[in-house]
């Protein structure tokens, strides 16, 4: 094989408007695999901790014309599916993908990896010594991983490398589907399987990953297009509304990074500190240069534990007398949770959390708000409370949604009530809040040893 | 003086993992870009200041001359998703280095 295409999409991000045309388009490129990426921890510990993913919906309705696309093309997907990528989360997306199936009336054989790590494997593998170290050096993350700390993670998710995904490129299968997955690997997995570069092959993915955002301007629901040859990358846009521009693929090259020359990965390091980009035509860039550096190999291994039970009150305040004295009214509140008969036994910032912020003044950046003097015409108030169980977490904010409503403030004019309140009732039990306590790189040889395959076929009969 | 919002192309902040925040700044003109490189106003012990953190907690200031870009790293003091953390995805953390005169 003297070059290998990929068609790129991501999976969790609504279908662009003209995704039937930019497809159509799409039927003239030499593609050989389309690859997404629908993992990430971008949206925090919640959903990796509850089990849970944005309503499946939209995820079948957005790989609905991409399947299409490869059935028809004779072409394998390789998809990263369910935002955390735990097990609850990749069984919904493989149902999803099964009724399209029945809708759309095809079949398909797939290979279905779990990202998720079995606690007694993890546990097994802790008693026999294998290092666990954390993968970030903060007071947030413990030195040393024990059995009580996985017992605590509600689940733990591993982003695979490409390794476990091009030993299922062996099997005669139409597409992958996987939990929890290292975005790059699922682009580095088939040129690596064609026996492409692995550093031309991991910089092709870091291009990829993201789509469209990648080109200018960046735009994450359009799909990009990149192929790997034996010794550079190229890639352009399908639409015609973006362009791959050295700055946009040299600078998506180094995006969601610490670093712009190196990107740690399970099993090295992809170097591009010498990587050097063409403007090939007015829409396509070619890339030289990217190096492969080997390491012993790690795996990044992702646990939420639930940190607390949250509620939530939002409030509109406009009047300038209130709004003058809100700072200390605020002091003022937390004091008297303090004080109260019903809180004065549990310890804020053990027990409890509370949060005030103020929009319209400095609620992004609290004290470092570079503008603190201004006066706002009026505050957004969110208060926001995460305590040791859901209880005493409502009660605490009605107990601060009391002081807020009620409570004299120096030339106080409206003895109703101290300002707006959104919602009846004014607080929102949001459940649990989770925090993640296991970030840390686990030293195993074997890259496929935590990641369960099985190959399936589609439609099956659902329950 | 110039404000760095003025002449930035792009200024962008963003998680990478949820335990830094990364900040990218991208300029169109290489005199903007190596006036402020030169400058050394984006040093450490400042940007400390700015956004409230000890200096061992900023892992990089780079400067990629090839594509007039600069990129610093730094570890937050509330990871994401932590409470009282009010920018989950850290994308909207630019504006103290948007509004450095240089």
């Amino acid at each position: 094989m003297k070059k290998l295409g990929i068609l790129s999409f991501v999976n969790h991000i609504p279908l662009n408007l003209d995704i039937n045309s930019i497809l159509k388009k799409a039927e003239e490129l030499d593609i050989d695999y389309i690859c997404s990426q629908g993992t990430g921890m971008d949206f925090g510990p919640y959903m990796l901790g509850s089990g849970t993913q944005f309503n499946v919906a939209n995820f079948k309705n957005n790989v609905r014309p991409y399947i299409k696309f490869a059935l028809k093309k004779k072409i394998k997907c390789i998809f990263s599916v369910g935002i955390a990528g735990g097990d609850s989360q990749l069984e919904e997306c493989v149902n999803a993908i099964n009724e399209l199936a029945f809708e759309d009336n095809y079949k398909l054989k797939i290979a279905k990896i779990s990202g998720e790590v079995s606690k007694t494997k993890l546990k097994s593998l802790i008693n026999k010594g294998y290092k666990i170290k954390p993968a970030v050096k903060t007071k947030f993350l413990k030195n040393h991983i024990g059995i009580n700390d996985i017992d605590e993670s509600e689940h733990i998710v591993s982003q695979m490398g490409p390794e476990p995904i091009i030993e299922a490129l062996n099997d005669d299968i139409d597409g992958i589907i996987t939990g929890r997955a290292l975005d790059i690997g699922l682009y580095m997995a088939p040129c690596m399987f064609h026996k492409f570069d692995k550093g031309l092959s991991a910089h092709l993915g870091k291009v990829l990953e993201c789509a469209g955002l990648a080109l200018t301007p960046g735009d994450p629901s359009e799909p990009i297009y990149g192929e790997i040859s034996v010794d550079s990358i190229k890639v352009h846009s399908i639409g015609k509304k973006q362009k791959a521009t050295i700055r946009s693929i040299s600078s998506h090259s180094m995006y969601e990074r610490d670093n712009p020359y190196m990107e740690k990965n399970p099993g090295g390091y992809l170097d591009i500190a010498s990587a050097k980009y063409t403007q090939f035509n007015k829409n396509t860039v070619v890339a030289t240069g990217a190096k492969w550096i080997e390491e012993p190999y790690t795996l990044k291994l992702e646990g939420a534990k639930i940190k607390g039970y949250r509620t939530i009150s939002i409030f509109g305040i406009r009047e300038p007398n209130f709004i003058d004295v809100l700072d200390d009214f605020i002091k003022q509140i937390r004091n008297n949770v303090k004080k109260s008969d019903q809180f004065k036994k549990y310890k804020e910032q053990k027990d409890y959390f509370i949060s005030f912020d103020q929009y319209g003044k400095n609620g992004v950046y609290s004290n470092l708000e570079p503008q603190l003097n201004v006066k706002p015409n009026e505050i957004g108030l969110l208060v926001d409370v995460i305590a040791s169980d859901q209880n005493l977490s409502e009660n605490l904010a009605y107990y601060i949604c009391m002081e807020l409503w009620i409570k004299p403030y120096k030339n106080r004019l409206t003895t109703a009530g101290n300002c707006a309140t959104r919602f009846a009732p004014p607080t929102i039990s949001v459940g649990p809040a989770y925090h993640f306590n296991i970030w840390h790189l686990l030293s195993i040889d074997d890259p496929l040893y935590l990641f369960k395959k099985q190959i399936m076929n589609i439609p099956y009969e659902k329950n | 003086m110039k404000k760095i919002r003025d002449c930035a192309n792009t200024l962008r902040s963003k998680n990478c993992d949820p335990f830094y925040t990364t900040f990218d700044i991208f300029f169109d003109e290489e005199f903007d870009y190596l006036k402020l490189k030169n400058s050394n106003i984006l040093n450490k012990k400042d940007i400390s200041k700015l956004y409230g953190i000890l200096e061992n907690q900023i892992t990089g200031i780079y400067y990629l001359d090839n594509i007039l870009a600069i990129k610093i790293t730094l570890i937050k003091t509330i990871p994401s998703s932590e409470p009282d953390c009010k920018d989950v995805f850290g994308s909207h953390q630019h504006i103290m280095l948007a509004n450095i005169e240089f």
